[in-house]
């Protein structure tokens, strides 16, 4: 299998592109393919018609027609040329390949994926990624968390909370039953997770006017990043401060991808995701960040 | 010979409802708002004995969403009055939710959803009065000790 000479990631076999899919790399001659018949006007044959952005993509592409290609939208922002990304491809590629292809990307080239990233097209695509990454991610720590009790016992509730229905709840939890529970309704917390994120991201973004594209550019952000919890496989709670160091990397991600989706300063993307941290807490989980978010996504894009 | 009048250029509305093909996200955060209000009404998350907030639990002062929770289960008493005085933003805007889900699920048979569209001159202006609000609802929470 040939490799990108650039990012090293194995190309698809029957890739026809001069690129790589993974880095947007111009590939060197010895993995291109045989170039395209080009009809001879001479010999009486039509010219081809100017391919368009879409047909183009894939095709062979010089540098000077990549400068020619990066044109702004009719909202005048820029989209850079490129391949299809793997996660859209994935009909083509495969699954999981193109479920393993994303995950490298957005942890490894978290800039380049997210300027390549469309910012429409639809939420169930990636919110089908962060289904699936997230419920890896989840059953992980499930699964590790009932063997910690198994062996160390059940943790000790705070000063009051022992008692009631959360009590009851949150030891549940802790059982072999409640492992299968987090498992089973782990994809419905997900997508919760994700929508409610993104509401609030999107919300900070209004206020900071930095949400220069609409909803779905924040939502399919902080559906990408969730790639970050497929670290859970790792068994972290072993290693200090690797817990955070994940959470860090999560939140670094939605600042690249804010910052690059929105096509704004790190500066004001980085404002946005601390913004909430700070100034809210958890005990508005229930019900404020809900319905900010749902306000946020309302309004989509302001100028 | 009467000349016709030159047509004015057409300028958008600084702020219209529109129906848009995306996803209906009223509906989608109104079920994740319903979802929570069953949880917080079956484990009375309102009552907790210890303050989660660690805003309040290090400087004794709340955060601007503290009482929101408790709002929500006022709510799931239906006492509105009481939720209000417990967040009065965060009620408000479950009530603005509630109106967005049924304005979606009444689009929903023709795929479209709702969607708000803020011309320039609207956006600088709703951003000031958005932090104004957010501040005033802060000050009042504050004062009254939630």
């Amino acid at each position: 299998m040939a490799l990108c000479p650039h990012c090293q990631s194995p190309l698809p076999p029957d890739w026809p592109a001069t690129q790589c899919p993974s880095c947007g790399g111009v590939l060197s001659p010895s993995s291109e393919p045989p170039p395209l018949p080009i009809p001879d006007e001479a010999a009486g044959l039509p010219p081809l018609p100017e391919r368009t952005g879409l047909e183009r993509m894939g095709q062979e592409r010089t540098g000077q027609e990549r400068q020619d290609n990066h044109a702004p939208d009719t909202e005048g922002f820029m989209h850079p040329p490129g391949p299809p990304q793997a996660w859209d491809d994935r009909n083509r590629i495969g699954l999981a390949t193109a479920f393993v292809e994303t995950t490298r990307q957005v942890l490894t080239a978290p800039t380049a994926f997210f300027r390549r990233m469309p910012v429409t097209g639809g939420v169930g695509s990636p919110l089908l990624y962060a289904v699936i990454a997230g419920w890896i991610g989840l059953a992980a720590a499930a699964f590790y968390q009932a063997i910690w009790v198994s062996i160390v016992g059940p943790a000790a509730l705070p000063f009051g909370l022992d008692s009631g229905e959360l009590g009851f709840v949150l030891k549940w939890m802790e059982s072999w039953a409640g492992l299968i529970a987090q498992v089973v309704f782990g994809g419905v917390s997900v997508v919760i997770t994700v929508f409610v994120g993104s509401g609030i991201l999107h919300l900070m973004l209004l206020l900071l006017g930095g949400a220069r594209r609409g909803f779905e550019a924040t939502f399919r952000v902080v559906c990408f990043s969730q790639a970050t919890t497929l670290l859970m496989l790792i068994p972290l709670f072993l290693i200090p401060f690797c817990g955070l160091a994940v959470v860090a990397w999560c939140l670094a991600l939605y600042v690249i991808g804010l910052a690059q989706a929105h096509q704004i300063g790190y500066g004001k993307s980085l404002a946005a995701v601390l913004l909430p941290l700070v100034a809210l807490c958890c005990c508005c989980v229930g019900l404020a960040l809900t319905f900010a978010g749902a306000i946020a996504s309302l309004v989509g894009q302001m100028p | 010979m009467s000349s016709a009048p030159a047509a004015k250029p057409r300028t958008a509305p600084p702020l219209r409802l529109v129906s848009h093909a995306g996803p209906p996200l009223g509906l989608i955060f109104a079920s994740i708002g319903g979802l929570v209000a069953i949880a917080v009404g079956a484990l009375h998350l309102d009552r907790l004995p210890i303050a989660l907030c660690y805003v309040k639990v290090l400087t004794g002062l709340p955060c601007p969403s503290c009482g929101s929770t408790r709002a929500l289960g006022r709510l799931f008493a239906l006492d509105v009055a009481g939720a209000f005085a417990m967040n009065p933003l965060a009620t408000f805007g479950a009530f603005v939710l509630a109106a967005w889900a049924v304005a979606d699920l009444a689009l929903l048979p023709w795929r479209r959803a709702l969607g708000v569209e803020v011309g320039p001159p609207l956006g600088s202006a709703l951003r000031a009065a958005a932090v104004v609000v957010l501040l005033a609802n802060w000050a009042y929470l504050v004062a009254a000790g939630r």
